[in-house]
């Protein structure tokens, strides 16, 4: 039954969908027949499927700089009190300061290289994992931490064994929402530079029939939906016994 | 005690410090110090008239946005067809990134200020709607049942029980909502035709006035800051009862 219903507002949507885009034609909205035989034609491209598979590496590379920065920037300044007040004003600064607007320093910065990407991706990431595993930092139950020291664990093995376990869903959590945005930042960076997928969405724009722009937002959208369900599954796979935590904290 | 709560301000004092020193070291064209930057900003004479253009676009979009997607999340949250026959688009478009759109906007919208607006729409909507989803899910169900315990009737129990209930995480929406739409005014005004404060800010890249690159970015940043700590302060007093 809710299968059905998730099935069917599916095909209502790519219904109308369908209909929209006949009677307005392809120039203003292509209908997914034509988009599903753009994707075909897509995948035939190996011009394309190249530009495409060479945009995540810049997302990838960024996504793990941003996890091997935040994670421990996080925890630190969940854990002491003096970090947390000399960080978490300008952490709360740049989470919501918009990266378009840092980029056109960034190109003065950095060139327009493939670097200028990576650097965008972290920018964009990194507040996301330091803030979310903050979040799972704070709220470590203090009894869990007292039963370690109780039975006179070091402090390196409070961190392996109380810690870190605690921490986990939440760096997970983290690493999600930081994919997501590592994602998204490699389109906004190559939208201002015209490269990789960036080039393809611009010269794509230009076209007659929005067919083939649709499209590359299907294939957009695949990836995406693919990096965080399969961020999601490993985690599930890493560690059965914890609950996923919210990811908007 | 005072000295943990003069900790942020010594950070920030110790961070523009920073700054100073950093732009002082390095060739103005990289790097600009903060003193240069606060001055090059003071005498952008268009620089109020383009907040308040930007500022209007923002909320326009917003608006449009919240007046969508804080409704229809709420019902994905309280009406279990709707969410199930909802969530899976939702969930395909939010994993588009917004500036993907761009392209398919201008053939839509043109250049223009209805293609900003576009663009401030989808920026925050996604992220409204889910917040605002998940709030309504989370409505405490020991409420409902008071209230249907003392056989409230429907618009008494939306009146008393949902609508206050709600508030918190309706609040929440509007706040990421907001700092969402700061994000994408700046972001239209650099991809689309430029304007307003984006147009300032590519003017002075192509001068490669740093100074006056790195002033427009502290105005967005400043700009989303201030709405962010806006709502907030709104929500503590809108939302006595909540507070701890």
């Amino acid at each position: 039954m809710i299968l059905l219903l998730r099935l069917s507002g599916i095909a209502i949507f790519l219904v109308l969908w369908e209909i929209a885009g006949r009677s307005m034609g392809a120039a203003l909205l292509a209908p997914p027949s034509d988009v599903i035989a753009e994707l075909g034609k897509l995948a035939t491209e190996a011009q394309s499927r190249a530009t495409i598979w060479q945009s995540l590496a810049p997302a990838v590379v960024g996504f793990g700089i941003s996890c091997a920065i935040g994670m421990p920037l996080g925890a630190i300044m969940g854990r002491s009190k003096v970090a947390d007040a000399l960080l978490h004003p300008w952490m709360s600064l740049f989470v919501v300061t918009s990266v378009a607007a840092i980029v056109p320093i960034l190109i003065l910065m950095v060139g327009t290289g493939w670097w200028f990407v990576v650097t965008v991706v972290v920018l964009s990431s990194v507040w996301y994992v330091v803030l979310t595993t903050y979040q799972g930092a704070v709220r470590i139950n203090r009894r869990l931490l007292d039963v370690g020291r109780a039975f006179g664990a070091s402090r390196v093995q409070i961190f392996r064994a109380v810690m870190l376990p605690a921490l986990f869903p939440y760096l997970l959590a983290g690493a999600r929402i930081g994919l997501v945005h590592a994602i998204r930042s490699v389109v906004l960076a190559q939208l201002f530079i015209l490269t990789g997928l960036g080039g393809l969405l611009q010269e794509a724009g230009m076209d007659i029939s929005t067919a083939r722009l649709l499209a590359l937002l299907v294939v957009i959208m695949g990836l995406g939906l693919i990096a965080s369900h399969g961020l999601g599954q490993v985690a599930h796979w890493l560690a059965p016994w914890q609950k996923t935590v919210d990811e908007r904290t | 005690m005072s000295l943990r709560r003069a900790l942020p301000f010594l950070s920030v004092a110790a961070g523009l410090a920073l700054w100073e020193g950093i732009g002082r070291l390095t060739p103005p064209i990289v790097f600009s110090p903060f003193s240069a930057t606060a001055w090059q900003l003071l005498h952008t004479a268009a620089l109020p008239g383009a907040i308040l253009q930007s500022l209007g676009t923002l909320l326009t979009g917003f608006l449009l946005s919240a007046v969508v997607a804080l409704p229809l999340g709420f019902a994905m949250g309280r009406v279990w067809w709707v969410r199930e026959m909802f969530h899976p688009i939702m969930t395909g478009l939010y994993a588009i990134p917004p500036v993907a759109f761009i392209p398919f906007l201008i053939v839509w919208f043109g250049l223009f200020v209805e293609s900003r607006i576009a663009i401030v729409v989808i920026m925050c909507f996604f992220e409204m709607l889910t917040i605002a989803s998940a709030g309504a899910a989370n409505i405490d169900r020991r409420l409902q049942d008071v209230a249907r315990s003392f056989a409230a009737s429907r618009r008494r129990t939306a009146t008393a029980v949902l609508i206050p209930a709600s508030m918190p995480f309706l609040f929440t929406a509007l706040r990421v909502g907001l700092v969402r739409a700061v994000a994408g005014v700046i972001t239209g005004e650099l991809l689309l035709s430029p304007a307003n404060l984006g147009k300032i800010l590519l003017d002075n890249a192509a001068r490669f006035n740093t100074a006056g690159i790195l002033g427009i970015v502290a105005t967005v940043a400043l700009l989303g800051l201030c709405v962010q700590q806006g709502l907030l302060w709104l929500e503590r007093h809108v939302l006595r009862w909540e507070r701890p």
